[in-house]
């Protein structure tokens, strides 16, 4: 299983590393959302930083939203989907293969969206970049845990663009609120009390989701 | 051509390779495949024919896993399909319509891949062998997205290679190859019978699969109309199959 599962992460990766327009349509529309945002809300840092936690948020759940769509592009593609299933590997390890890759994706994008954000945003993020990195971690698992589930669910949809964000987004919204309160005690606070209430209910929804992953992505692969 | 003696280990199955039962597919309550039951056993090979349509494709894909019957069932060298599709699915390789192959991976990178998946222990000495068998070995680190609709299907070849299935399915494999691909194509069926592997085969090369087959499945519009011996199937095919309707 650890070897399927660690084979689909390096094609997932390897593939999203050849061809590179999709991991730079992530960061523009994540630094897009990013400045809109920052226009809408006018130059005071104070009114800025406020809101930093939700902003950053918002341009990671549109972004995971585009990278799971992505996900199973190169699947589609020749069917590969379905070659992948005809070899017998087992589907959970395809899943959490898929998870580990996009979720190493979304982390990557994260990390220059959060370095953009402290610049737009004249935010201090340094001194609480591992707390932060570590709600990032546990933010992205929930996203994507759901979003890869929905993104086999509509993989073969001529409508999955529309689809894809209209079934994913609903289902994460504890996961955003949870990241977005623990992001904003660090960002604005800059204290961590109340933050650890916030990381258990993250890791609580990335338990619940990664394990309903598990037990529906082999029905979900039926035909 | 490539030299494909002693690449196949012996298949040691006994009785049937492949065995179905009723299996029949509708589409929205359309049939597409009326049910049909069939028995393969190693060393025999089937040429499936019949007109575009007929569903020649829809069966192979039955037998292969990769569409579910809408009723009958499926047993691989005695296993139900049904029962456990994994189980199974190491003894079956199935060259289709769609090549199953990612675009942006080079050639050997699609072999790997597919090693992983499939759990098989094939090093780097044996892709390279399998490539190299295919006429692949210059293309290997290329990436997929360049090679032309051949170079794709010997890649399919390849991967057939190093799984070794009992079963090998064949959905027109002489498409889109040039005259030395048809013969490798030609060459892996006569190994896989000479190993007592069973093959299958749908094509509209009636003479080319004739000459390795020793069966025939005649379909046309989903239903069996012959299942048969060669020889008997030359002598009484009917006047519509002989003016070419099935092209």
């Amino acid at each position: 299983m650890t070897r399927v599962m660690l084979g689909v992460l390096s094609k997932d990766l390897l593939i999203e590393r050849r061809s590179k327009a999709g991991f730079n349509a992530l960061i523009f529309l994540a630094a897009l959302i990013l400045v809109i945002i920052s226009f809408s809300l006018g130059p005071s840092s104070s009114r800025l930083q406020s809101v930093a936690g939700g902003v950053l948020w918002i341009a990671f759940a549109f972004a995971a939203v585009l990278a799971f769509g992505r996900a199973f592009q190169s699947e589609t593609e020749n069917r590969s989907f379905e070659g992948m299933l005809l070899t017998g590997a087992d589907p959970k390890a395809i899943y959490l293969g898929k998870v580990l890759a996009a979720t190493v994706l979304m982390l990557v994008v994260e990390i220059v969206v959060g370095l953009a954000m402290s610049l737009l945003y004249g935010l201090d993020l340094w001194a609480r970049a591992p707390a932060l990195f570590l709600v990032a971690v546990l933010g992205t698992i929930g996203l994507t845990a759901i979003g890869i589930l929905y993104g086999r669910l509509t993989m073969s949809l001529r409508a999955r663009e529309v689809m894809l964000p209209l079934l994913v987004l609903p289902v994460v919204v504890p996961v955003i609120l949870a990241a977005v309160e623990a992001s904003q005690t660090l960002t604005v606070n800059g204290s961590t009390s109340g933050l650890w209430l916030w990381l258990e209910l993250l890791a609580v929804f990335d338990t619940v989701f990664l394990t309903a992953g598990l037990l529906t992505f082999e029905s979900l692969c039926e035909e | 051509m490539a030299d494909l003696s002693g690449w196949f280990e012996p298949c040691r199955v006994s009785g049937a390779i492949v065995e179905a039962d009723g299996v029949c597919r509708a589409y929205s309550r359309v049939p597409v495949l009326y049910p049909l039951s069939l028995e393969l056993e190693g060393g025999e090979a089937l040429a499936v024919l019949g007109p575009n349509g007929s569903g020649k494709t829809t069966l192979l894909r039955i037998l292969a896993g990769a569409t579910r019957p809408s009723a009958g069932s499926v047993t691989i060298c005695g296993q139900p399909r049904q029962d456990d599709r994994r189980a199974t699915a190491s003894l079956v390789g199935f060259a289709g319509h769609d090549t199953y192959l990612y675009d942006d991976l080079t050639g050997i990178e699609n072999l790997r891949f597919f090693c992983v998946l499939a759990g098989l222990k094939a090093g780097d000495i044996e892709v390279g062998q399998a490539l190299e068998l295919v006429g692949m070995t210059a293309a290997a680190g290329k990436r997929v997205r360049a090679y032309s609709a051949g170079m794709k299907r010997r890649l399919c070849l390849a991967r057939i290679l190093l799984l070794q299935p009992a079963l090998l399915l064949l959905d027109e494999p002489h498409a889109s190859l040039d005259a030395e691909g048809q013969s490798l194509v030609d060459g892996i069926v006569e190994a896989a019978l000479a190993t007592h592997r069973a093959v299958g085969i749908a094509s509209h090369e009636e003479a080319r699969v004739l000459r390795l087959s020793r069966r025939v499945l005649v379909l046309d519009r989903g239903r069996e109309v012959f299942a048969g011996g060669v020889d008997e199937w030359k002598s009484t095919r009917p006047i519509w199959f002989q003016e070419g309707r099935q092209a």
